[in-house]
């Protein structure tokens, strides 16, 4: 749910992705975070030279990183949460501040299928001072 | 055309992340809004302009007096990206798990 400062703006700003697949709650988790350089779109970085590889380290006030071809590395969030292989939550920062935070749900409805539940809050709203 | 690299840049900067929060709360004007932090009028100016060219805050006349208001257009493309970004990103992320199932 979105918490409340954001709720009496105009701006939406949530988006919710949910994708099921045919792969044990573990594989799945450790795909997405372990793995997540096997499959991150490379279309996709921040840093000023494309990115090499990308990374997440597994535990609560972890890193979320790429390398990059220049050797330099850039940081794109910071791990709140860590609870494999169900949960973690992370922020995302544009600089050294936070912006907006990802939760990431992996359940398993049933047999070896896995539920994967994004939701990443404020992304685009600006964020609120001292929240 | 705009360029999300150019809206990433504006929100890059923790003074126009500021600036857009204060905004939420309605149109304002540029004086108002420098009472409310410790920088220059100037430098408020020059924060609502890479703000205005990022197209995240538009600008209208009232009576002698310039408001400035947050661009809705200008933040669902934003978001509009994140969404596309996301259903890109998973289903890549729902391939590597066919793929890797695929090799078990």
């Amino acid at each position: 749910m979105t918490t409340s400062a954001t709720a009496t703006t105009p701006i939406n700003g949530s988006v919710r992705k949910s994708i099921v697949v045919r792969t044990d709650v573990d594989r799945a988790f450790r795909l997405f975070t372990d793995g997540l350089d096997s499959w991150w779109p490379r279309s996709h970085h921040i840093g000023k030279s494309p990115m090499t590889k990308a990374l997440i380290e597994g535990h609560a006030g972890g890193r979320c990183y790429s390398l990059q071809e220049d050797g330099t590395d850039c940081q794109w969030g910071s791990i709140l949460v860590w609870e494999p292989p169900h949960r973690f939550v992370m922020a995302w920062q544009i600089t050294h501040e936070c912006g907006s935070a990802m939760r990431t749900a992996v359940d398993s409805p049933g047999g070896w299928e896995t539920l994967l539940q994004l939701f990443a809050e404020r992304v685009h709203a600006p964020e609120q001072q001292g929240r | 055309m705009l360029t999300y690299q150019q809206q990433f840049e504006a929100l890059a900067d923790g003074t126009r992340r500021a600036i857009l929060a204060k905004l939420i709360d309605g149109p304002i004007a540029v004086g108002e809004l420098a009472s409310d932090f410790p920088i220059s009028r100037p430098a408020i100016s020059q924060h609502l302009r890479v703000l205005k060219d990022a197209g995240l805050v538009s600008d209208s006349a009232s009576g002698n007096r310039r408001l400035y208001a947050i661009d809705m257009t200008g933040f669902n493309s934003l978001r509009e990206y994140f969404d596309q970004f996301w259903d890109q990103a998973l289903a890549a992320f729902k391939r590597k798990a066919d793929e890797q199932e695929e090799a078990r």
